[in-house]
C-alpha cells in the first residue's frame, strides 16, 4: 500500500463518520433540542 | 376524515380550549417523499403549530396551529427558508383552487421542460466540445475508457466529429477547457441553481435529500475540472489525467430536469379526473328576477333563487325542481351511464347536464357546500393521504441519503487503492455515478401516484375512495357485510300485489280507494300505496272524517263509501268477514310481503301487498363479490324471514337477522375476532356505527348525503355493484404500488453495486455518471408509467 493510500482511506473513514454523525447523531440532537424548547415555550405560555 | 382526525388531535394537543386553526398553504418545488418530509417536518417544528400535514400531490401544506402564537406568513417563510416555494393561500373557492394548482403545474412544466431542453442541447455541445480532450485510448499511457456510453462516443462519434468539425481538433486546448468552464459554471446557476440552494438549505438542518445526491455529485465533478483545467500541471505532475468532466455535470442537470418535467406532467395527467370535474360547473346562471330571466355569474347566485335550464345545458348550481322534468345526464358525478327523469320536487345536482326537457328549480346548495365542490375537496384530500405501505418508503428514503454517501466514499477509497491506473479519476467518476444514481425519486413516487391515479379512476366509476389507507384496505378484504334495507334493497316500500274481491271494481279502483284514505296518513306503507296510486294515473282527493288506528290501519269517507284499510286486526274491529282473501294471505306472507286488506261498507274489497324491492344490480353484485374470494353476510334488524326470502333472491347463504344497530356493530367485531378483514356497506344511517367499526365502511349514498364524510369508499351512484368495482380496483392498485415499490428497490440495489464498479472485475463495465443521471430519470418515469396503468382499469373485469 502507498503512503497516499493510507491518507485516502483514513480520510475516507474520517468522511464517512462525519457524514453519519451530522446527519444522524447530530440531527437527532438538534431535534430534540427544538423539541424541548417547543415544550418550554409551551409551558411558559 | 383524515383533516378532521388531525384537527382533533390538534385539539388533544393543546390541553385546553385555547383555539386552532387551519390553513392550506400552496408549496411549490417539491419533487419526492424526501422534500415532503422535510417541509413538513420544519412545519412542525415552527412554535404555535399542533400538526402540519404536506401533501406532494396537490401540493399544499395543511398547518393547523394557535393563531396567537403563530401566523401563515411565519409558515410561508420558514418553508422558503428550506429552499421551496410557498405563497399565503388565496381566498379561493375550491373549484378555482383545483384551476388555480392545475396552472401552476402547467407553468412549472414549461419552466422545467424549457430548462431541461436547453441543458440537454448545451450538453450535447459540452460533449463534442470536449471529444478532442478526451484521451485517447491508450495514450500517454491512459487505458481506454471503462464506461461502455464514452467506449461508443470516442469509438464511434469522434471520427466523425473529426471529420465535420476539423477546426475543434486544431484549436487550443486550454480555450475549449476554459469555454467547457463558462458554459458549465452559466448552466449550473441558470437551471441547476434549485437543485443547490435546496440541497443547501437541507444540509444547514441536518437533512439530505435527492437535491443533496445530485448537489454533492455535480458539485464534485465540477471542482474536479475546475482544478484540471487551471491547473493541469498539478495533476500531470501526479500521474494523473487533468480530465474534465464538464458534460457530466450539464447532463447530469439536463436528465435530472427532464425527469422532473415528465414527473409533473404525469402528476398534472394524475390530477386530469380532478380538473374534469372542478371543470364541470358552469360559469354563469339564468336566474329569475323581477322583470324576467338574467344571465349571473355563478357566484352571484343566491339560496332560494329560481333558475331555468334549457335543453343540453349544464345545471350552474345545485336545487330542487319547482317546475317542468327532464332527463338529466349525472354520469360524470355518479358514473350512471343513462340519463334519470328529474321532475318537481326532485333534487338535481350543479355540474348535470340537462338532456332534453326544460325545468326550473329552486337553487339549495352553493358554492363551498355543493355537492361537486364537497367531491373535489374531498378527492384533493383522499388524493394525498399516505397509504400505510408508504411507510415503508418513507423510513428507507430518511436514512438512504446519508448512507449512499457514506458509500460513495468507499466507492472513491477503494477505487483509489485498488486501480493500477489513474487512481483518482476512475475512484472519482465511480463515487459521482453512485451519488448520482441513488436518487430516490422512483421510491417517493411509487405509492402517491397510484394512490392518485386510483381515487381518480374511482370518482369516475362513481367510487368516492377516500385516500391511501381506504385503498389499502380494501384490497385485503376477505368478508363483506351488507345491511339489507336500502343497499340490497331499495329502502322504500313499494305495491308489489293489488287484488280485488269485488266483481264490479278493478284493482286499480281499489288502489285509489286506498289511497284515499291513506293519503292522510304518515305510515311508510301508506306512502307506498299513494305512490303507486299517484303512478297509476289516480285522481282522487283525501278521504274525509280520516281516522288513523295506530298499529291496526286507517278508516275514512271516500265518496261516500266508509273504507277500512289495514291489518286482520282493524278488519276484526270492523266485524269484516277476511276468509276470502286467506289463500292471497298466505302465499304472499310466504314471500315476506306485508299485507294491508282493504274493506268498503263493512265488506272485504280486496287487499294490496307492499314489500321493500330488491335492486336491480345486487344480484350480479353478490355473484361478483363471491368470484372474488369473499365471504358475504346479510346483516338485517328485520325478521328472519324476510331477511332469509332476499338472500335466496340475491344468492346470499349467510344471514344474521333482527340485530339493532348495536348489534350490527357486535356482529362485525365478531367477525373481526376471527381475524377477518371486515367491510361493511350500508346506506350510512343507521348503519353509522358498524360503518366505523369495520375495516371499511361502504356508504350506500346519493352522493348529496353527510354519509359521504363518515365513510372510506361511497358509492355515489348507490348500485351495489359498485362494491365489486371499489375492491378490485383497490387489489389492483395494490398490485401497482408493490410492483412500483418493488422496481424502486430493485433499482437502486442493483443500480448502485454496478455505479460503484462491481462489474468492473468480472465484465468491465463500468458506468459513466452520465449513464447514471439516465438510468435515474428512466426509474422515475417507469414508476410514473406503470401507475398511469391503473387508468386503464375496467370494472366490466370483475
Amino acid at each position: 500500500m502507498r503512503a497516499d493510500d493510507i491518507v485516502v482511506v483514513i480520510t475516507a473513514a474520517v468522511a464517512i463518520a462525519w457524514v453519519n454523525w451530522y446527519f444522524f447523531v447530530a440531527a437527532d440532537r438538534r431535534a430534540d433540542e427544538r423539541a424541548s424548547e417547543q415544550h418550554d415555550s409551551a409551558t411558559r405560555g | 376524515m383524515n383533516a378532521r382526525v388531525s384537527s382533533m388531535t390538534a385539539r388533544l394537543a393543546a390541553n385546553d380550549d385555547a383555539p386552532v386553526v387551519r390553513v392550506d398553504i400552496p408549496v411549490s418545488g417539491m419533487t419526492c417523499a424526501a422534500c415532503q418530509a422535510r417541509v413538513q417536518r420544519t412545519l412542525v417544528r415552527q412554535p404555535g403549530v399542533r400538526d402540519a400535514a404536506v401533501n406532494l400531490m396537490t401540493r399544499t401544506a395543511s398547518v393547523t396551529y394557535d393563531p396567537t402564537e403563530a401566523s401563515p406568513q411565519v409558515f410561508v417563510d420558514a418553508i422558503r427558508t428550506t429552499g421551496y416555494g410557498a405563497d399565503l393561500p388565496l381566498d379561493l373557492s375550491i373549484l378555482e383552487e383545483q384551476e388555480a394548482a392545475d396552472r401552476a403545474y402547467a407553468e412549472e412544466y414549461r419552466a422545467l421542460a424549457t430548462k431541461a431542453g436547453v441543458t440537454l442541447v448545451a450538453g450535447l455541445v459540452a460533449m463534442i466540445v470536449s471529444m478532442p480532450l478526451m484521451a485517447p485510448a491508450g495514450h500517454e499511457g491512459m487505458p481506454a475508457t471503462s464506461d461502455p456510453f464514452m467506449r461508443w462516443v470516442s469509438g464511434s462519434l469522434a471520427p466523425v466529429v473529426k471529420r465535420a468539425l476539423p477546426w475543434l481538433y486544431s484549436a487550443d486546448p486550454h480555450a475549449l477547457s476554459f469555454a467547457l468552464l463558462g458554459m458549465t459554471v452559466a448552466i449550473m446557476v441558470w437551471s441547476g441553481r434549485a437543485f443547490y440552494a435546496r440541497a443547501w438549505a437541507a444540509f444547514r438542518h441536518h437533512a439530505a435529500d435527492m437535491n443533496t445526491l445530485i448537489a454533492v455529485g455535480t458539485g464534485a465533478a465540477f471542482l474536479f475540472s475546475f482544478a484540471a483545467t487551471v491547473a493541469p500541471s498539478f495533476f500531470v505532475a501526479r500521474g494523473v489525467a487533468a480530465d474534465t468532466y464538464y458534460e457530466a455535470v450539464i447532463f447530469i442537470i439536463a436528465l435530472v430536469l427532464v425527469g422532473n418535467a415528465l414527473e409533473t406532467r404525469a402528476k398534472r395527467q394524475t390530477a386530469a379526473s380532478l380538473r374534469g370535474l372542478a371543470n364541470l360547473q358552469p360559469k354563469t346562471a339564468r336566474i329569475e328576477r323581477t322583470g324576467g330571466e338574467v344571465d349571473v355569474p355563478v357566484e352571484d347566485v343566491r339560496q332560494g333563487d329560481l333558475v331555468s335550464v334549457r335543453p343540453g345545458e349544464r345545471l350552474p348550481v345545485d336545487g330542487e325542481i319547482v317546475a317542468g322534468s327532464s332527463a338529466v345526464d349525472e354520469s360524470m358525478l355518479t358514473g350512471e351511464s343513462r340519463p334519470v327523469v328529474r321532475s318537481g320536487g326532485d333534487r338535481v345536482i350543479g355540474g348535470t347536464i340537462n338532456t332534453t326537457g326544460a325545468f326550473r328549480y329552486r337553487a339549495t346548495t352553493l358554492g363551498a357546500d355543493s355537492v361537486l365542490a364537497r367531491i373535489v375537496r374531498l378527492m384533493r384530500e383522499a388524493q394525498g393521504t399516505r397509504a400505510p405501505v408508504q411507510r415503508l418508503a418513507d423510513r428507507v428514503s430518511a436514512v438512504f441519503v446519508p448512507i449512499v454517501i457514506s458509500l460513495a466514499i468507499a466507492t472513491f477509497a477503494i477505487w483509489y487503492v485498488a486501480a493500477d491506473t489513474a487512481p483518482a479519476v476512475r475512484a472519482f467518476a465511480a463515487a459521482v455515478a453512485v451519488l448520482v444514481i441513488a436518487c430516490p425519486c422512483a421510491m417517493g413516487l411509487a405509492v402517491p401516484t397510484a394512490v392518485m391515479v386510483a381515487t381518480g379512476k374511482g370518482a369516475e366509476l362513481g367510487l368516492l375512495i377516500k385516500g391511501g389507507e381506504a385503498l389499502q384496505r380494501a384490497g385485503s378484504l376477505d368478508t363483506v357485510v351488507l345491511d339489507k334495507t336500502g343497499t340490497v334493497t331499495e329502502g322504500r316500500p313499494a305495491v308489489t300485489d293489488v287484488v280485488s274481491y269485488d266483481p264490479h271494481r278493478t284493482d286499480v279502483e281499489l288502489l285509489e280507494l286506498a289511497a284515499a284514505v291513506e293519503r292522510r296518513s304518515e305510515h311508510p306503507l301508506a306512502a307506498a300505496i299513494v305512490t303507486s296510486a299517484g303512478d297509476r294515473g289516480s285522481t282522487l282527493g283525501a278521504a274525509e272524517s280520516f281516522q288513523s288506528y295506530p298499529g291496526r290501519g286507517v278508516t275514512g269517507l271516500v265518496g261516500g263509501i266508509s273504507v277500512a284499510a289495514g291489518n286482520p286486526r282493524l278488519m276484526a274491529e270492523w266485524a269484516v268477514d277476511t276468509s276470502a282473501a286467506s289463500a292471497d294471505v298466505q302465499r304472499l306472507a310466504a314471500e315476506s310481503k306485508t299485507i294491508v286488506l282493504v274493506a268498503t261498507d263493512g265488506r272485504l274489497a280486496g287487499l294490496v301487498a307492499i314489500a321493500d324491492p330488491i335492486k336491480a344490480g345486487s344480484r350480479d353484485a353478490v355473484s361478483a363479490l363471491r368470484r372474488m374470494g369473499l365471504d358475504i353476510v346479510l346483516l338485517t334488524g328485520d325478521s328472519e324471514a324476510v331477511a332469509k326470502s332476499v338472500a335466496r333472491a340475491v344468492g346470499i347463504d349467510r344471514v344474521v337477522a333482527g340485530v339493532l344497530p348495536e348489534g350490527k356493530v357486535a356482529e362485525v367485531r365478531r367477525l373481526q375476532e376471527q381475524l377477518r378483514v371486515v367491510a361493511m356497506v350500508g346506506d350510512g344511517v343507521n348503519d353509522a356505527p358498524a360503518l366505523a367499526q369495520a375495516d371499511l365502511g361502504i356508504a350506500i349514498g346519493s352522493g348529496t348525503d353527510v354519509a359521504i364524510e363518515a365513510s372510506d369508499v361511497t358509492l355515489v351512484r348507490g348500485d351495489l355493484r359498485g362494491v365489486a368495482q371499489a375492491v378490485g380496483l383497490s387489489r389492483r392498485t395494490m398490485r401497482t404500488m408493490k410492483q412500483n415499490l418493488f422496481w424502486a428497490f430493485v433499482y437502486n440495489v442493483v443500480g448502485i453495486p454496478i455505479a460503484a464498479g462491481l462489474l468492473y472485475p468480472i465484465a468491465g463495465i463500468l458506468l459513466s455518471p452520465i449513464l447514471a443521471s439516465a438510468a435515474m430519470a428512466l426509474s422515475s418515469v417507469s414508476v410514473l408509467s406503470n401507475s398511469l396503468r391503473l387508468r386503464r382499469y375496467d370494472p366490466r373485469a370483475v
